[in-house]
């Protein structure tokens, strides 16, 4: 419990854990609420889908998980400040069973992601239910709100265990925070729209699946074409995700433990 | 008395050979200056006596074991690793409480620590506006922390001022007469001939010489048997 507690600290002095907790929010906010506009000006080329669909307004609030971007990128200064700054050496003398310190800092992290990714999602729904106010027939399943609200949980515990473990692997914050935005952010996304096949077992593709929200939407004359049947259901997304932190949190810990802390 | 023992202690970073068989005794009770020029291996075996660096062959001991294996590491040692070690983004009072919070030791023992230092005006000033003399005191209070028996300080005088040196003199004089086992690096040598019992003398990853600052010294000052000492190892 010293541990865990002496973590708590660290990532509540840490200015940064809320302003990415800002910015979680913000990207929830604005990826759901502009979307209930997008979704009904554009049906026409979105092969007729409209709010009347369900699935298409559970898509909507879905976008309200956007913020594991952040999640992940807390993982990251969670545990690469602790070489960037030399902490790692203090952090290390008072605890030099270098395990027990990556349990309670994989612990600690996994519960601030999910935290962040509650409030963010929160807030993503928020937007959602104001951009969509004004269309009267479109509503949201209670089954479809728990499906969502499960897999900002999930994935803000495995985002941020993962975020650890690359810190541990890379120690450069910078390099790590900006390798992660470029790929999760762009690249990823990339992939998981236009690349279902491969994008499926990648983490944003798994994280779509968690969604549960059964969409096919073909865009009229841009070759667009989301089918999310490609995607993994609920159950197997979930845990190839939990087996990504799995991974991810061998390697922090086993790097952790063979590195001289300098 | 705590005791500090160093057995065939040898680290190697791929071709590098930071210390080669280093075999030391460190007795209780006394401080014992651990000299050697740059890149003598000094700071690697405190690493390794410290469970920060792995050794490759050989051992470092705490009272007949690896630092990692005691059962309240801070509460037997306490170590003043270079100036960092600290979130520069927060104060120097809360780096302490994060360092007491993971040993156990009540917040109210971080106020006492900096006032042991005299940082207590500076309790909630930045770490990163600290001078590199604060930091230096911000190390010796984390090291004192859990009020430990031993203490293993590398390079600790340095960035601080004639004044500084001399409070830290007094300050381990103190701490010894009390009873603490001290091991210290530095390369101040003329302060090193005034404040250590005992001396070890590094070079290239291997004791040169050992003893009290008597026996080596002789007649003539620790800087004048330091630099003999390291021409004739070479």
């Amino acid at each position: 419990m010293n541990l865990v507690k002496s973590e708590f600290r660290k990532l509540f002095y840490t200015r940064s854990v809320y302003g990415l907790t800002l910015g979680a929010i913000a990207l929830a906010m604005l990826s759901t609420w502009p979307a209930a506009y997008a979704v009904e000006r554009t049906q026409n080329l979105l092969s007729g889908e409209s709010l009347t669909n369900p699935q298409m307004v559970a898509g909507i609030y879905g976008k309200a998980t956007s913020g594991y971007l952040f999640a992940i990128i807390l993982g990251i200064i969670f545990m690469g400040n602790e070489y960037q700054n030399g902490m790692a050496i203090s952090t290390f003398l008072a605890t030099p069973k270098r395990t027990k310190v990556l349990y309670a800092k994989l612990g600690v992290a996994a519960l601030a992601g999910v935290a962040m990714m509650v409030i963010s999602e929160l807030f993503g729904f928020l937007g959602a239910y104001i951009g969509l106010n004004k269309y009267t027939h479109a509503a949201l399943t209670s089954g479809a709100l728990l499906s969502l609200i499960v897999a900002g949980i999930i994935s803000g515990a495995v985002l941020a265990v993962m975020g650890v473990a690359l810190g541990a692997l890379i120690r450069n914050v910078r390099i790590a925070t900006t390798g992660v935005v470029i790929w999760l952010g762009v690249i990823e996304r990339l992939i998981v729209v236009f690349w279902t096949t491969g994008g499926k077992y990648l983490p944003s593709g798994l994280i779509v699946g968690m969604l549960n929200v059964k969409l096919d939407v073909k865009s009229v004359g841009r070759g667009l074409n989301i089918d999310t049947a490609n995607y993994f259901g609920a159950t197997t997304a979930t845990l190839l995700l939990l087996a990504y932190a799995a991974v991810f949190a061998f390697l922090g810990i086993f790097t952790s433990l063979r590195r001289d802390v300098n | 008395m705590a005791k500090i023992e160093f057995h065939e202690l040898t680290k190697a970073y791929k071709d590098v050979v930071a210390v080669k068989g280093l075999t030391a005794s460190i007795q209780g009770g006394r401080i014992t200056g651990f000299l050697g020029p740059n890149g003598a291996g000094k700071s690697t075996a405190l690493k390794c006596l410290l469970s920060l660096a792995h050794p490759t062959s050989g051992s470092a001991l705490i009272n007949g074991s690896p630092y990692e294996e005691l059962e309240h590491p801070l509460k037997s040692v306490g170590a003043v690793i270079e100036t960092g070690g600290f979130n520069p983004a927060i104060s120097g009072l809360k780096n302490l409480k994060i360092i007491a919070a993971a040993a156990g030791i009540p917040d109210s023992r971080a106020l006492e620590v900096l006032d042991l230092v005299d940082l207590t005006e500076a309790r909630s000033k930045k770490v990163k506006h600290y001078s590199l003399g604060m930091k230096q005191r911000l190390s010796l209070a984390a090291a004192l922390l859990g009020e430990p028996e031993i203490l293993v300080l590398d390079e600790p005088s340095n960035g601080l001022d004639p004044i500084g040196i001399a409070w830290l003199r007094e300050f381990l004089k103190k701490l010894s007469a009390k009873g603490h086992t001290i091991l210290v690096s530095s390369h101040q040598l003329a302060e090193m001939q005034h404040t250590v019992d005992d001396v070890i003398i590094l070079n290239k990853g291997r004791v040169i010489a050992s003893g009290s600052v008597q026996e080596i010294i002789g007649d003539g000052t620790l800087e004048e048997a330091f630099i003999r000492l390291v021409e004739s190892a070479a």
